[in-house]
């Protein structure tokens, strides 16, 4: 039987951990408060881009956008991974890698290396680990999706869409259904799909100032800010959420422990009573002391 | 008093979103005065005031913008704000246009529409310097 110090140490341990992990849980669930707003605010805006670009998806403008051509077979792909900088948040980097994982299987079958533009800490050791070309990388975001640290290396990406040297770019990221569950999703970024960008509004088109090519070039720029700018928020909110999770199946977990421990650590303190009453009593009938 | 919707929005934050009789804006180039019933335009703006006209001379509204885009419709008129300068799209037609202003200066003939495609270069360029500015806001007194 363990000694009663070495259990009440232990005790206090717990008690400790358990204190972090509450303590994280809270942050978590008051950061991922902040962050849905954030994204709430942002609506109105990337609603507007949206229904702008869709329509001059469908307008029959003479300019075609680089953005907009797709370009069959895709021989070179880019990708742009969005994860956390921090561990701590359950399985969700380990599911969004599983699931770009068949991509990047894929991708290999058909002898392609896709360009990797990477968002966050941990996608950035996992591309080390797997040795694939980082072309851009953001880490150290914190907690607010900052665009003017996406822009740099989202235009590396652009740049080398509209230059032809990749064909497509993917986004992955972890999309935000509730506190409760996040999806790992990796989809079709460029060229940007009608079905993506909806409806069209109209068979009108705008007057362009100053010129159609360069306003319909900086909208659909605009709009692919946004998706990734929205795209950062999301997975932003779902490291919190997942990590609110884990952190408190972690304190459920440690009260569960310190639970069993309290148990054990009564139960040792009533055995050795016992044996210690046990002891004496024998020890006094052995020397006869009896009446 | 016709009146139109006006809404400025940023990625981060609705800015302005009220009624209007006649807005002035900044378009990259010129100033864009737009009364109800205006035709369905897409313009990109340059750094400077949009004023926001509601009728009522007191009531006269001025935001300032650093870049983005305007959408007008009829009805309503959509201020788009970037809080980043978007990098230029192509670096080599600026290159040219630069040298052609340059030109231009030398022989010391600017037409009008140079003389603002010039002036929105140069607030282009003072204004990546202070990227990441909000608009401000502000009040005229009378």
């Amino acid at each position: 039987m363990a000694n009663l110090q070495e259990i009440r140490s232990k005790i206090g341990t717990v008690q400790n951990l358990q204190k972090l992990t509450r303590a994280m849980e809270m942050v978590a669930r008051s950061k991922i408060g902040k962050i849905m707003m954030r994204m709430e605010a942002a609506r109105p805006f990337g609603e507007k881009v949206r229904v702008i670009a869709a329509h001059m998806h469908h307008a029959r403008l003479e300019y075609h956008s680089p953005y907009l051509t797709q370009r069959m077979p895709m021989k070179r792909v880019g990708l742009i991974l969005v994860t956390t900088d921090k561990g701590m948040c359950g399985g969700l980097n380990t599911r969004l890698f599983r699931q770009l994982g068949e991509h990047l299987r894929e991708w290999s079958r058909n002898g392609m290396v896709p360009e990797v533009c990477v968002i966050g800490n941990q996608g950035l050791s996992f591309m080390r680990r797997l040795g694939l070309p980082v072309v851009a990388q953001v880490v150290g975001l914190g907690d607010t999706p900052r665009m003017e640290r996406l822009v740099g290396p989202l235009d590396v990406v652009l740049k080398k869409f509209r230059e032809g040297r990749i064909d497509g770019v993917f986004l992955a990221y972890s999309h935000f259904v509730n506190v409760l569950v996040q999806r790992p999703v990796v989809e079709v970024l460029l060229p940007l799909s009608g079905e993506r960008l909806g409806a069209p509004t109209g068979a009108w088109d705008y007057l362009y100032e100053p010129d159609p090519s360069t306003v319909v070039d900086r909208m659909l720029r605009r709009y692919l800010e946004t998706l990734i700018w929205l795209a950062v928020a999301e997975n932003m909110a779902s490291e919190q959420g997942a990590r609110m999770m884990a952190m408190k199946a972690a304190s459920d977990n440690a009260r569960e422990a310190m639970e069993d421990l309290q148990h054990l650590y009564h139960r040792s303190r009533q055995e050795q009573i016992t044996r210690e009453l046990v002891e004496i009593t024998s020890g006094a009938a052995a020397t006869g002391g009896v009446g | 008093m016709k009146l139109f919707q006006v809404d400025i929005v940023s990625l981060e934050r609705s800015v302005f979103s009220g009624q209007a009789s006649f807005v002035v804006i900044p378009g990259e180039q010129g100033d864009l005065g737009i009364l109800p019933g205006h035709a369905p335009l897409m313009a990109e703006l340059r750094p400077g005031w949009v004023r926001v006209d509601q009728g009522d001379p007191v009531a006269e509204e001025h935001f300032y913008v650093s870049g983005g885009a305007v959408e007008v419709q009829p009805e309503r008129v959509t201020i788009l704000l970037d809080f980043v300068l978007a990098a230029p799209e192509d670096t080599g037609g600026e290159e040219q246009e630069r040298q052609q202003a340059r030109e231009n200066l030398l022989r010391a003939r600017v037409s009008a529409l140079e003389y603002a495609q010039m002036e929105a270069a140069l607030y282009k360029a003072l204004n990546g310097l202070q990227s990441g500015q909000h608009p401000l806001r502000r009040k005229r007194i009378r």
